[in-house]
């Protein structure tokens, strides 16, 4: 569904990705696991076309994503949960979920999406009038995949959803994944959280200084020795 | 009880200096040159007097600040839960409004007219100017700019191919646009400060433009003669010019030159009532949804999707229509504009009106207008202090409501559990 091949990203003269090379294949769960500054996000900025990759060719759904814009792209079927959840603060958890379904012109397609959201997270039903900004930080991280599912993805991004959050938030999140991918949503996720993330994941890779060092199934890679050692804490 | 003695004695010191040289000195012209004087003792008098309230207001600043605490804050934001209630109250307000503007003419004095159409100007500037700032967060402190390339479009149009101000208002809303649109492609990448300084000199460039283009604008000499707005063709002068007719003529009534202030009026009531609505509607739109959006987080929005592109310079342009619309109707009603009228402190004016009354907010920026465009023009006999109280009264807006007269308000309700 989607292929990274050989990509490199700099930010100025600076190589931050080199010769990336993943594939995330329909229906599952990959992630991408690595030490602060590893790359991680970068890859996935890079993915969305800001920065754009220097060379190497990203592929997804048969489409070459280079050269696009991060708009274009975002409008092809793709959706991302940002780093640090980027909730629109003053306005209300109906207005950003809206926001999420801004191309899609039909209302009642809408409606049947924002049902389905809020039956994955009825929270947010709880809180459907109140500014996004006055919620709690699990509340946000919801309300931000919420926000991304509201375009109806085939491919689902995200960007260190554990970022900040109490364990049992991060649980309920990582659940949610696990369903999302039952409904046949293709999950990429980038964290920092190692042993949560394999755990749920059908396959990972593992990135160091800017290179992936390490790609193997998320049961395999716990129990690899390295990245017990390196990510695990022993 | 603490008594600050020493902040006291500073503060009073500040006061007796600051005030003895603006206040107890004048420049006076004795012949051909300047001397100073002193002032009368009354003056005196009241510089002392005020330098001994700072200073006990300082020394007993707890008890009197606990005196003020008693007093009731100003709550305006107490609303109504209900929102189809609330939505009714509101349109009850809005129909008492207008009904309110739309009689006024009839009984108010003629410079109370005047005046009113000035607010009705400033209304239209400020609601065009809250699309920019307060809905799509960007800072743009070049706003007059706009204001003038709408007034110039009609003066010129008319100056040199006798257009009238039907076409003219169009044609300067579509010029203000596309200046607008202009401005909107080199400030994409700018945010914040940055921003506020381009437009800052954007809106001087143009009036500095205005200003040296003497061929075509006049220069600093301005255009005179601008046609008044007429009524179906109806002009509303003592005389009709060639191949028109009068209004007074027309209805078969005797002339009276008010009849043209309360028509400028209602003209401008007309396009306040047009901006209003069309804003309103735009609000309500996916473009002003994705305004908000683009004032909360960019990068959320390019998540999204969105093109940030587009969405600014929507913001721009449509901004920039109104106060096209706004030029030139101002053109019509004076007659004769010159670069003068369109400096910095007309933009800092019309943000004033923005912020004060409440970002986003319709209502908000309506009442902000009127309070500041009336509350000078009442000030007028404290012509020296006339700045002094605008500075007093910002300051004790920021203390009581830094967020508004009228903040924007989201339907507001909890679901019970």
């Amino acid at each position: 569904m989607l292929v990274m091949n050989n990509v490199c990203t700099y930010y100025g003269k600076i190589q931050a990705l080199h010769d990336v090379s993943i594939q995330v294949n329909r229906g599952e769960i990959v992630t991408l696991i690595g030490a602060n500054g590893a790359g991680k996000t970068t890859l996935m900025m890079t993915l969305c076309g800001d920065p754009q990759a220097a060379s190497g060719e990203i592929i997804y759904e048969g489409q070459h994503l280079r050269g696009k814009t991060t708009a274009q792209i975002m409008r092809m079927g793709m959706a991302i949960v940002p780093e640090g959840r980027r909730v629109f603060a003053r306005l209300t958890v109906e207005e950003n979920l809206a926001m999420g379904a801004f191309f899609c012109d039909d209302k009642h397609v809408k409606n049947e999406r924002l049902d389905r959201v809020l039956s994955l997270f009825p929270r947010l039903h709880e809180r459907f009038q109140q500014r996004a900004g006055t919620m709690s930080g699990g509340e946000q991280q919801m309300l931000a995949i919420g926000r991304a599912l509201m375009s109806e993805p085939r491919l689902l991004l995200l960007d260190e959803p554990s970022l900040g959050l109490a364990p049992i938030i991060i649980q309920q999140i990582f659940q949610i994944l696990e369903q999302l991918r039952n409904d046949g949503v293709t999950v990429f996720l980038v964290e920092q959280n190692a042993n949560q993330a394999l755990k749920l994941a059908d396959r990972g890779y593992v990135m160091e200084h800017g290179r992936i060092v390490l790609e193997d199934t998320g049961a395999n890679l716990l129990s690899n020795e390295a990245v017990r050692q390196a990510y695990l804490g022993g | 009880m603490r008594l600050y003695f020493k902040s006291a004695i500073f503060s009073a010191i500040v006061v007796l200096i600051l005030s003895a040289v603006l206040l107890g000195v004048r420049l006076a012209q004795v012949g051909t040159e300047l001397t100073l004087v002193g002032a009368e003792d009354s003056v005196l008098w009241k510089v002392a007097a005020a330098s001994l309230l700072i200073f006990f207001y300082n020394l007993f600043r707890d008890p009197i600040e606990r005196v003020l605490g008693l007093i009731p804050k100003p709550t305006l934001s107490a609303g109504i839960r209900d929102i189809s209630q609330r939505q009714f109250v509101q349109r009850i307000v809005w129909c008492f409004l207008i009904a309110a503007a739309l009689i006024f003419p009839f009984i108010g004095s003629r410079s109370q007219i005047d005046l009113a159409t000035l607010v009705l100007i400033y209304v239209m500037l400020g609601l065009g100017l809250n699309i920019v700032v307060g809905l799509a967060g960007l800072l743009d402190l070049g706003y007059v700019g706009f204001y003038a390339v709408g007034a110039y479009t009609y003066a010129m149009l008319a100056l040199y191919f006798g257009v009238g101000f039907w076409t003219g208002l169009i044609a300067a809303g579509i010029m203000a646009a596309f200046f607008g649109f202009i401005l909107g492609f080199p400030v994409l990448r700018l945010r914040g400060d940055y921003l506020a300084i381009v437009t800052l000199g954007f809106g001087e460039i143009i009036r500095i433009m205005l200003n040296n283009l003497t061929d075509w604008t006049g220069g600093p000499r301005g255009i005179g003669n601008i046609p008044k707005p007429t009524l179906f063709n109806l002009e509303f002068s003592k005389r009709a010019s060639e191949g028109s007719q009068t209004f007074h003529e027309f209805f078969g009534i005797a002339f009276n030159s008010n009849h043209r202030v309360m028509f400028l009026y209602l003209l401008a009531l007309v396009l306040v009532l047009i901006t209003v609505f069309v804003i309103n509607r735009l609000i309500r739109m996916p473009i002003g949804r994705a305004w908000e959006a683009m004032r909360e987080d960019e990068i959320a929005c390019r998540a999204l999707g969105m093109n940030p592109t587009n969405i600014k310079l929507s913001a721009f342009t449509i901004g920039a229509t109104f106060a096209g619309f706004a030029g030139s109707f101002f053109a019509a009603r004076q007659g004769f504009i010159s670069p003068e009228s369109f400096t910095f402190i007309e933009s800092a004016i019309i943000l004033a009106i923005v912020v004060l009354g409440g970002m986003g907010s319709q209502i908000g920026v309506i009442l902000a207008a009127i309070v500041m465009t009336v509350l000078p023009e009442m000030a007028r006999e404290f012509n020296e202090y006339r700045m002094l109280l605008f500075g007093l009264m910002m300051v004790l807006m920021m203390i009581w409501r830094p967020q508004g007269l009228l903040p924007m308000k989201r339907p507001h309700m909890e679901l019970k559990p």
